[in-house]
């Protein structure tokens, strides 16, 4: 009887001391695998970070053409590919994919692709979204980036974003410097930067200056809206050498008819004619100079969608035809504005940085067509992605 | 005349084994408790590897990172439980793919103490990591 209780007592100790070993054993496992999953998560994240340069450096404005990207770093520390992705991916609007919490809030530009992240010899299928959003895009007309605007209308009622102390403008709060726009520190302590948009269409003139063939002393510069069809950016300089193209000239003198590719006279009015039919984009670009620019004249009525972008020029805007409705989005860095309306003058959008004075009546109605807002819109760009399900 | 009970053989054969019984149970008490030791640092230190990664993709300078984060690094070899030495290898500005692409890849070390031998000394261990964070942040 003794020695079967003995038998007994050494059976179960036996039990009992091989599990202590087991759990001993298992412990020590643990912590390697915590390991592991440490070092595969890092991995993970150096794929997101590679996937994240690839991508949103690889992907010209208006023109996303990745395809079969691809990157591995060396030890199975991550890497990522991206099979394929989509072009023009500012023209998609997507009202459901992807985080809708964003930081600009609500839908934006979203181009979804697939691809793959890896982690040692594992790979998990990822997607990617690229996003874009500009206020514009939000439907607000009105974006103020600092606060050089002054008396821009007492009793302006649209939606707007505009820095504190607006003169004319309470009680609104600044703009956060997440907005889509680039940050630099040319007004130091809160946004600012050259505000920018996209590209649009191909480029009818370039450097329109250096002109020899004009036959009057002063001359207006005609962009004539009805007359350029399909997308077209007409850029106006005031230092360059050459037109590029000497056909189908946007640009005529004063009394109408003759066109000119070359004139060295002063220029009076800069005046962009109203089109009534046409509906492809107008894009008119401004650059940079030390003159301001000659005055710019809003003729008629418009419902092309035209892009005004000034950079770096003080401007004036006024318009022809009383209560005119002249569908532009005007976009200014470093160009101080000042309008002289006649009558009322209603647009579509104003986004600056820098002072806007206003003498008359101006009123805002947003675009509505969201694939205009690519052109009107800051080229940047966030990257979102998930584990695909 | 006989009489019941056990011999002092027997009582000491007995009393050998339970003491070795109870040894061995000592000597694995000690080793599950120095696991659990051991395995509590590898978890922190691989906990804190991680973060100063997170904190490395912010686009944060070694300084910062070490400075930001709540344990004692050092620039030694730490001598002391709940030290940590982190070091970052150079910095490699260009991943070739399909293309290339200017990110910022570095390999990180971090040495801890991992645990105390059953000889009372401490244990050291390192865990290495490579981090890429991109230019664009």
């Amino acid at each position: 009887m003794v020695i079967v209780f003995a038998l007994l007592v050494v059976f179960v100790g036996t039990i009992v001391l091989a599990a202590w070993v087991q759990i001993l054993a298992t412990r020590a496992l643990a912590s390697e695998s915590a390991l592991q999953a440490q070092q595969r998560r890092i991995a993970i994240g150096n794929g997101r970070a590679l996937a994240r340069q690839f991508v949103l450096e690889q992907m010209p404005a208006g023109a996303f053409a990745v395809t079969n990207v691809s990157a591995t770093i060396s030890g199975g520390w991550g890497g990522f590919s991206v099979a394929g992705a989509p072009s023009g991916f500012l023209n998609q609007i997507n009202l459901v994919d992807g985080n809708l919490y964003n930081q600009m809030g609500g839908p934006g530009f979203v181009a979804s692709f697939s691809g793959s992240l890896t982690a040692g010899a594992a790979s998990e299928p990822w997607t990617f979204r690229v996003r874009s959003r500009s206020p514009f895009a939000g439907g607000i007309p009105l974006i103020i980036h600092n606060n050089a605007v002054t008396n821009i209308l007492t009793t302006l009622n649209v939606p707007r974003l505009n820095w504190t102390n607006v003169v004319g403008i309470s009680n609104s709060p600044p703009i956060p410097e997440t907005w889509g726009v680039n940050v630099t520190n040319s007004y130091a302590g809160y946004f600012s930067g050259a505000l920018r948009t996209n590209i649009a269409g191909t480029v009818s003139f370039t450097n329109f200056t250096g002109h020899t063939n004009a036959t009057a002393s002063r001359v207006d510069l005609v962009i004539n809206a009805p007359a350029l069809t399909g997308t077209v950016r007409v850029i106006y300089a005031n230092a360059g050498a050459t037109i590029a193209s000497t056909s189908a000239q946007p640009f005529t003198n004063n009394s109408g008819g003759t066109t000119y590719t070359n004139i060295t006279h002063t220029v009076r009015f800069i005046r962009i004619v109203g089109s009534a039919s046409a509906t492809n984009l107008l894009q008119v670009v401004f650059l940079p100079s030390a003159t301001a620019l000659p005055p710019v004249i809003l003729e008629g009525n418009n419902t092309r969608p035209v892009s005004l972008y000034a950079l770096g020029r003080t401007t004036t805007l006024t318009n022809t035809t009383s209560g005119a409705d002249w569908r532009a989005c005007v976009t200014l860095s470093n160009a101080p504005l000042t309008v002289n309306t006649r009558g009322t003058l209603t647009m579509n959008g104003l986004r600056t940085d820098s002072s806007v004075s206003v003498t008359g009546t101006l009123e805002f109605a947003p675009e509505l067509e969201r694939g205009l807002m690519e052109y009107y819109s800051e080229p940047i760009m966030w990257l979102e992605d998930n584990r695909t399900p | 005349m006989k009489r019941n009970g056990y011999s002092i053989i027997e009582v000491l054969v007995a009393a050998g084994v339970i003491a070795l019984a109870v040894g061995a149970g000592a000597v694995l008490a000690r080793s599950s408790i120095l696991q659990a030791d051991s395995n509590a640092r590898v978890a922190q230190a691989a906990n804190l590897h991680e973060q100063v990664a997170t904190l490395y993709r912010l686009g944060y300078d070694l300084s910062v990172i070490t400075n930001v984060l709540p344990e004692n690094f050092v620039t030694t070899t730490p001598t002391a439980a709940d030290t940590f030495r982190l070091t970052f290898g150079n910095v490699t500005n260009t991943i070739s793919g399909s293309g290339s692409t200017n990110v910022q890849m570095t390999n990180s070390t971090m040495v801890f103490q991992s645990g105390l031998r059953t000889d009372g000394s401490f244990d050291w261990r390192s865990n290495s990591a490579v981090l890429v964070r991109p230019t664009i942040r």
